[in-house]
């Protein structure tokens, strides 16, 4: 445990209680130092954190237009390369080729928001930080960083917002 | 081109040297089968540069065949440009004669009925026994009709063996119309009709564009008659009341009673002689004489015509260059004599005699055989006469009526077979001798007067084998030391031939140039003949009405088959018949209304369907055949054509009933078995039969589509228009010339005048700066004159052979697996109750579109539009979706079900230049691409383009009516150019679907006036 | 209303159910499945090895049962589609308790209808040519023909597909990871990759969710347009028609919604889902049934409206012929069980009557499939050159291969039952009241 960073881990069984914890730490401005768990989202969490939008949205839209554009190059140049008419139809078709650009955008966009999320919440990642396996059940959870010097204080912060129990790393 | 021939024969001359050589020697050539590098090159033969030999064949009929042997093997057969009568051209039937030098059926090696197979020494010593022990007693000989040189050796043969007979037999005699020449005109020869220049062909039945006299002459003249000059065109009615397809072709077809045709000939004889200005005043009284009891009426209501058609018709035969063609002679038992006697007098009294009919180029009554040879011969095998039997290209066993007894009387001798195929009467001898092909053999063949063709070997024999000849000549020899100086049957030939013809100062040069053009042809001039007084005043006495009532069988003459000499051939069992469509088969043909009568109910299945076996009881003789329901034929009439039923060929083609058996087995006047219309019995078995054709019978064949269910509404298609005399050339300005206007303002159908949403090709942004334009040189295209095309079928057989079409047998077809790449789309017009309909045939393959809907769905671009023109298929590049099949609006893509096999040699006649495809791929037709290729490539060596005419499309080169032109439509003086601009020129569909087709067809020219699709 | 609602331990009991030993009943009825799909492959190799001959195509008629069974398993995966991005962006929340296995089901369609291009062909070991790889020859494929569309429709919504459906499944395979033990633990650890549920997850994995269903919404809208095209943009009377997108598109999600049912009803019973599939979404799965119904019939009436009025005669021609035409049965049948079947779903006593949907669900099915066969041969047998015409039965390799591709799809659902939770844990959780002090408090009353 000892190689875990520090910090304490409050187990809430209420969303409520949760939330007082949650808006507790935001009035005393630890944002960054608190990350909170939850089997679920849940609206009601998302206000009281109250986050920025995610960037994840930039990967989308780059993807699709990097799938769109590549879908009308890559057709126009094939077709070219080496010019086999058929049935009379212009060699370089944009309505034709404006399917496969469709679909290529879709393609594109889907996969880059994969990347987006996987980069974002850092998934593929080793966990560190303690963990409660109730969270995935019916648990919610607030993990407060901080030097073992306040535990203590944390402890008891935890605590009074209403946590069940309190982990220490 | 010419000179380029010339140097081809040449080297094919001398090439011949070398295959002479072998063939003509002793013992049989050793033909080794193992590959090996041409260290020393064959004189004159390069790999894969064709040499053509000219020949002929028997079963040919003495047409003029161009061979195109490849590497030393026969490819293809081609007509002989040089030759009168076909003219560069061949019926489907000529060209089959590939099929049976590859054939299954080839016999192999000698073998006795006792001894099994045996080997070439045994059987050698075996003859030279045979020929010892019976020399001075009766030797027979009985083989095909032969002359020249094969005459010559045969009697010779019998003459210094023994006190034997050379006996021939052929099913089909003409011996009546040599007697009724002999009455008429006083002379011993069957005349040469001539349609050349006709203005008016009354046929009585002669089927003269299937298998009636020089069928690919005929449709050629058929076809000049037909074309419309200022405003007037000959005129053609058939009398018959089975629709063949030559009277598919006629512009009338009068369905007379069977049996009532020579009281036509009669009634008519007496009405035109009663009415001709031409004809002398002795000639008049004199068929005033022999025609006092015929009369329009007793005609007319004999055949059920009428008076009043009768006389219409003979009015109309007192015009200029009228014609009359007697019944075909199945059809004629008894009064054969008379009928073409009547015939005779009729063209005599009309002034076609000379014109028409002519006699200084008849065929000399010794180049025809009747049937008494074969019943004496029949009668002296009961008596024992026979010691020794040779028989050599003939197949009595097969064609000769049961009544006869033939197989029972040859157990009665020792008999021995030479024949290079299996069939029933090497079944039945005691010795079988492989002798070696037509197309491997010297011989000769001669039929009118003037037209005497050689044939010569184009290769070295595919077995171990020699010409039955050659051993008639050892024999000789061995006989009688020094009594021929000839070894063999070449130098025989070579002698002979020189010898007959005159060779001149230098016979070598005579004999060689004589090889080189196939023999010597020289049609004389016809001239007038006067009626001689051989005409008894009881000439026509005999005639009398058919007693026939009631059901009736006649037995016509198949186009295919024909006497079933040929019949070992796929490409002509897989040629769908031109009436009926069916393929592989043999049938009963009626009319709905008969099959009603017998409870006979046709289920359309897939393509073809089942209908039920028939028996029919005629002549003393009962067959089951399968019953096939046509609109063109009359009530209470079936009809079987001739050629099938074999039992002793490979198994394969062992189908169908018989015909021959309905033969009388007692001769008539003029020495032939009679068989005619016989009065028939009937009997559903109500055994299930499955027949295959290309189309649905009784529904892919109608012009009007009638919606199923729903009388009235119909559905009329823009694929065969007809356009009548009277308006041809009255249709302003030129509507054929580009692809963009609807070819005809007053079509029926819906016209769309919308914006064509493709640019011209050239006008691409991506092609510039780039050299690829679109028909700058070339524009390949092909047009069909429908007026001249007849729909034999000739055409297709020419696709199967140049493009290594695959043989997929009957039941595929029924699948609908045909790999026809040109197929003859047989339409029938909508008739009036009661009336025969109007038949219309039109070709149908690649239209090699413009715009092709085929093209841009094929996702691996396996077919595309080629810079000239073409809608070229990329079979390596072929994934086998059939998207593009889907989308072909004329159904002429084919794919490839599975790898199809060329069943014994028969894949020895591939052509090298085009590939054999793979199971899972598209192919279909490209102008015969590789001869587009090929004829550019010689162009290139000169220096210069392709000029018109100097590549010919396989189809175009055999189509004997010349309905076919291909060319390059850029080039403006092109033949093809010509039809594509004329006023009857239209693009099948086009019109509808705006796919622009490289193909135009001129529309048919019909009498009745009508204007319609 | 609040159809679902209970503590989220039950939920998580309750679902991961099915992930317990399998039952004797689950392996006999794999077995079956496996075996009927060794058949179909068997079939398979056999034609590969003979040629196309072997089935029941001939010349007029080069598409038909295979392409049909293309058309009707890429219809089956649109419902999935459907419900998981669609009905997520109308937040409809019936959806939440359905989707997982509808889009299991998208998958596992697409991938069976992927199989037929294949195994249509006349050199399948050539498919991949339509594939454009570069080459030293600069041979492309041809961008102009509908059959590339399709190979990139397909394969773009099947890659997409998967990655929405996989992604939705990690929050749910941790679920599975925290409860289970020894190497189960190990594996679902692997594929849960370090989900840990804490909301700087959620957070990203909301927003991606998002954008996944709202490109899977247009793209399911093209695939089957493109497959439509297929046919519309050909030249074949009765095919060349400009009504076949939205008409193919309604077809699949109607058929797809159908195929949900049939699946669902006897899942729910055989695992007892009935608190969390209530007759409530039965309802409202019928409601859209009945919805698309009607497009589809209105589309047929059109078809033939268009058909007379724009007095062509060769369209006039087909769709005559196939009203009353050779191929007749299979056109009534498909409009008894597209048009007259499903109208007893308007009153509501059906609707919630499982029995009776699951049986009209079944003849949709059915319907549905001679559809695509009606469409595609009876055109193809009766086009423009009345000598040229044909006539098409499936041969018994066609109707094997068919019916392995029936065991192929079900062996992917079962397995997928067995391995996954075939419903949104999560998302379940979403809907149901979050456990605060105030209804805990309640519960303890109660």
């Amino acid at each position: 445990m000892s190689a875990n960073p520090e910090g304490v881990l409050g187990v809430f069984s209420h969303m409520d209680a949760l939330i007082d914890g949650i808006k507790h730490f935001k009035s005393k401005g630890m944002e960054s130092k608190m990350k909170v768990y939850s089997p679920a989202p849940l609206h009601a969490i998302d206000d009281a954190l109250d986050e920025p939008p995610s960037p994840v949205r930039l990967f989308t839209l780059f993807g699709g237009m990097l799938g769109c554009t590549f879908g009308y190059t890559f057709t126009a140049f094939s077709s070219m390369d080496w010019i086999l008419p058929t049935s009379g139809k212009p060699i370089v078709a944009p309505i034709a080729f404006t399917v496969i650009a469709f679909e290529l955008t879709v393609l594109f966009g889907a996969i880059f928001t994969l990347l987006g999320i996987v980069v974002n919440a850092r998934l593929f990642r080793k966990r560190k930080l303690i963990y409660d396996e109730r969270f995935t059940e019916d648990k919610f959870g607030i993990y407060v960083s901080c030097p073992p010097t306040e535990y203590d204080a944390m402890e008891k912060v935890l605590s009074e917002c209403g946590a069940e129990e309190v982990k220490r790393a | 081109m010419a000179n380029k021939i010339d140097r081809r024969d040449f080297l094919a001359l001398m090439g011949m040297g070398g295959a002479a050589a072998t063939v003509g020697c002793g013992s049989a050539p050793n033909f080794d089968e193992t590959w090996k590098p041409w260290v020393s090159p064959v004189a004159g033969s390069v790999p894969y540069v064709p040499n053509y030999y000219a020949t002929t064949t028997h079963g040919s009929g003495g047409a003029g065949l161009w061979v195109k042997v490849l590497s030393g093997r026969a490819v293809k057969v081609e007509g002989n440009p040089n030759h009168p009568i076909n003219a560069g051209t061949l019926t489907a039937r000529q060209q089959a004669v590939v099929q049976s030098l590859y054939g299954t059926g080839r016999l192999r090696e000698p073998t006795g009925k006792s001894e099994g197979t045996m080997t070439w020494r045994d059987l050698d010593a075996k003859l030279k026994s045979l020929f010892e022990t019976n020399k001075g007693k009766n030797i027979y000989c009985l083989t095909g009709p032969v002359s020249g040189a094969e005459a010559e050796i045969w009697t010779r043969f019998t003459s210094e063996m023994g006190t034997g007979r050379h006996v021939t037999y052929a099913p089909y005699s003409e011996s009546d119309l040599v007697l009724a020449s002999e009455k008429v005109f006083g002379v011993q020869k069957v005349p040469r009709f001539s349609l050349a220049g006709a203005k008016f062909v009354l046929s009585l039945g002669a089927q003269f564009l299937e298998t009636w006299g020089d069928v690919t002459a005929n449709n050629r003249d058929h076809a000049d008659m037909r074309t419309v000059d200022h405003g007037h065109r000959g005129v053609h009615i058939q009398v018959e009341a089975r629709v063949s397809l030559t009277g598919a072709n006629a512009d009338e077809v009068l369905p007379a009673k069977p049996g009532s045709k020579t009281l036509i000939a009669l009634a008519l004889l007496k009405e035109v002689a009663a009415h001709s200005t031409t004809l002398s005043v002795a000639d008049k009284a004199t068929i005033a004489g022999l025609t006092a009891n015929a009369s329009l009426e007793s005609a007319g209501e004999a055949s059920g015509l009428g008076a009043e058609k009768l006389k219409h018709l003979a009015e109309s035969l007192l015009t200029e260059g009228a014609l009359v063609l007697p019944a075909e002679r199945l059809e004629l038992s008894g009064d054969g004599v008379s009928h073409h006697a009547a015939v005779l007098l009729l063209n005599k009294v009309l002034g076609a005699v000379g014109k028409h009919v002519n006699y200084a180029a008849g065929k000399p009554v010794e180049h025809t055989s009747d049937h008494r040879g074969i019943v004496d011969l029949v009668k002296d095998l009961n008596d024992g006469k026979v010691d020794l039997l040779l028989i050599h290209g003939t197949n009595p066993a097969y064609s000769l009526p049961d009544g006869l007894g033939f197989a029972q009387a040859l157990a009665k001798t020792t008999s021995v077979a030479f024949a290079d195929s299996q069939d029933e009467t090497t079944a039945l001898a005691n010795y079988t001798v492989a002798t070696s092909h037509d197309l491997e053999s010297w011989g000769e063949v001669n039929t009118y007067t003037g037209m005497d063709m050689l044939m010569q070997p184009v290769m070295t024999p595919r077995w171990i084998c020699r010409q039955a000849h050659d051993y008639l000549i050892e024999a000789l020899r061995a006989a009688t030391p020094d009594s021929l100086p000839q070894e063999n049957f070449r130098d025989y030939l070579k002698t002979s031939w020189t010898t007959r013809f005159g060779g001149g100062a230098d016979p070598e040069k005579f004999w060689r140039d004589s090889l080189k053009a196939g023999g010597q042809f020289a049609l004389p001039e016809g001239v007038d003949l006067p009626l001689s007084g051989n005409m008894g005043a009881d000439l026509f006495a005999s005639v009398t009405e058919s007693k026939n009532t009631g059901m009736t069988l006649v037995v016509v003459d198949s186009a295919r088959f024909g006497d079933g000499s040929g019949t070992d051939a796929g490409w002509l069992h897989e040629l769908p018949d031109a009436m009926s469509g069916v393929v592989w088969d043999s049938w009963l043909e009626m009319s709905h209304q008969t099959a009603n009568d017998l409870g006979v109910h046709y289920k359309s299945g897939l393509r073809g369907g089942h209908t039920q076996m028939v028996q029919v009881k005629a002549n003393g003789q009962s067959m089951e055949l399968p019953a096939f329901i046509v609109e063109t034929i009359s009530d209470n009439l079936v009809t079987l054509a001739t050629g099938q039923g074999h039992k002793g060929l490979s198994k394969l083609y062992n189908r169908g009933g018989n015909a021959f058996a309905f033969l009388n087995s007692d001769l008539d006047e003029s020495g032939q078995f009679g068989i005619g219309p016989h009065s028939a019995e009937l009997v559903n078995t109500h055994q299930d039969y499955r027949m295959a054709t290309f189309h649905l019978p009784g529904v892919g064949d109608k012009m009007v589509t009638p919606l199923s269910m729903l009388e009235g509404s119909e559905v009329r298609r823009d694929l065969f228009q007809t356009i009548s005399l009277a308006s041809v050339g009255h249709e302003g300005g030129d509507h054929g010339g580009g692809h963009h206007e609807v070819m005809d303002p007053d079509s029926t159908f819906p016209i769309h005048v919308d914006k064509d949403w493709y640019p011209e090709r050239t006008d691409d942004p991506v092609y510039k700066d780039r050299d690829e334009t679109f028909y700058d040189d070339y524009k390949w295209e092909l047009s069909f004159d429908l007026n001249r095309c007849t729909g034999c079928g000739s055409c297709v057989t020419a696709c199967y052979a140049e493009n290594n079409l695959p043989v997929v047998g009957k039941d595929q077809v029924a699948k609908g697996r045909e790999m026809s790449w040109v197929r003859i789309n047989r339409y029938l017009e909508k008739a009036e109750h009661g009336q025969l309909p109007k038949v219309r045939a039109m070709p149908m393959m690649c239209q090699q579109c413009a715009s092709a809907p085929c093209e841009s769905v094929c996702p691996s671009l396996a077919t595309y539009h080629t810079k000239e023109g073409l809608n070229a298929m990329v079979y390596n590049r072929c994934v086998g979706t059939r998207y593009c099949a889907n989308n072909c609006s004329y159904k002429v893509r084919r794919f490839n079900w599975f790898s199809f096999e060329w069943e014994g040699d028969l894949n020895w006649a591939l052509n090298p230049a085009v590939s054999v495809r793979q199971m899972g791929v598209m192919e279909k037709c490209t102008f015969c691409v590789q001869r587009i290729r090929d004829g550019k490539d010689k162009a290139r060596d000169l220096g210069r383009k392709a000029n018109d005419g100097e590549i010919h499309t396989a189809c175009q080169q055999a189509c004997p009516a010349g309905a076919v032109r291909f060319g390059n439509h850029e080039d403006k003086n092109s033949k093809v150019y010509e039809w594509a601009s004329d006023a009857r020129a239209y693009r099948a569909l086009d019109s509808h679907i705006k796919t622009k087709p490289g193909v135009t067809y001129l529309k048919r020219v019909v009498l009745e006036d009508e204007h319609h699709g | 209303m609040k159809e679902i609602n209970f503590p989220y331990s039950d939920i998580n009991r309750d679902i991961l159910r099915t992930l317990e030993k399998p039952s004797v009943k689950y392996l006999i009825l794999m077995t079956i499945i496996v075996s009927g799909l060794l058949f179909g492959i068997g079939c398979w190799f056999y034609q590969l090895k003979e040629g196309m001959g072997v089935a029941g195509l001939n010349h007029p008629v080069g598409w038909g049962v295979y392409i049909t069974d293309f058309v009707f398993w890429v219809g089956i995966g649109h419902a999935g589609t459907l419900i998981s991005a669609i009905l997520f962006l109308f937040r409809a929340r019936w959806r939440n308790a359905i989707f997982r296995s509808a889009e299991a089901m998208t998958i596992f369609a697409v991938m069976t209808a992927g199989l037929f291009p294949l195994i249509h062909v006349g050199r399948a070991w050539l498919a991949w040519w339509l594939i454009p790889y570069p080459n030293q020859r600069e041979l492309w494929v041809n961008f102009r023909s509908p059959l590339l569309w399709d190979v990139f429709a397909v394969g773009t919504y099947f890659s997409v597909s998967s990655i929405f459906f996989c992604v939705g499944l990690i929050p749910d395979i941790s679920i599975i990871r925290d409860r289970a033990k020894g190497l189960r633990k190990k594996i679902y650890g692997l594929l849960a990759v370090g989900w840990d549920s804490s909301y700087s997850q959620w957070r990203h994995f909301m927003a991606g969710y998002g954008f996944f269903a709202a490109l899977c919404t247009p793209l399911v809208l093209s695939v089957h347009s493109v497959v439509s095209w297929d046919f519309a943009v050909s030249l074949v009377p009765g095919w060349h028609s400009t009504i076949f997108a939205p008409y193919f598109v309604a077809g699949a999600v109607f058929s797809g919604m159908a195929m949900v049912m049939t699946i669902l009803i006897p899942f729910r019973k055989i695992f007892s889902l009935e608190k969390y599939l209530t007759i409530w979404h039965f309802d409202m799965m019928a409601r859209l049934v009945l919805t698309t119904s009607s497009i589809v019939g209105f589309s047929y009436l059109t078809e033939y409206f268009i058909a007379w009025y724009s007095d062509d005669q060769f369209e006039g021609f087909i769709f005559w012929e196939r009203a009353f035409g050779k191929y007749a049965v299979p056109f009534w049948l498909m409009i008894f069980c597209n048009m007259i079947a499903p109208l007893p779903l308007w009153f509501k006593k059906i609707r919630t009557n499982l029995t009776w949907v699951f049986f009209i669900t079944i003849l949709i099915n059915v319907g549905m499939w001679f559809e695509r066969f009606n469409i595609i041969v009876s055109s193809l047998t009766q086009e423009y050159d009345p000598y040229a015409w044909g006539w098409y039965q499936p041969s018994w390799v066609e109707l094997g291969i068919t019916f392995g591709s029936f065991c192929w799809f079900f062996m992917w659902f079962f397995l997928f039952i067995r391995f996954f939770p075939s419903m949104a844990i999560t998302e379940m959780k979403e809907i149901a009241d979050p456990p605060t002090r105030a209804n805990s408090a309640a519960q303890e009353v109660s």
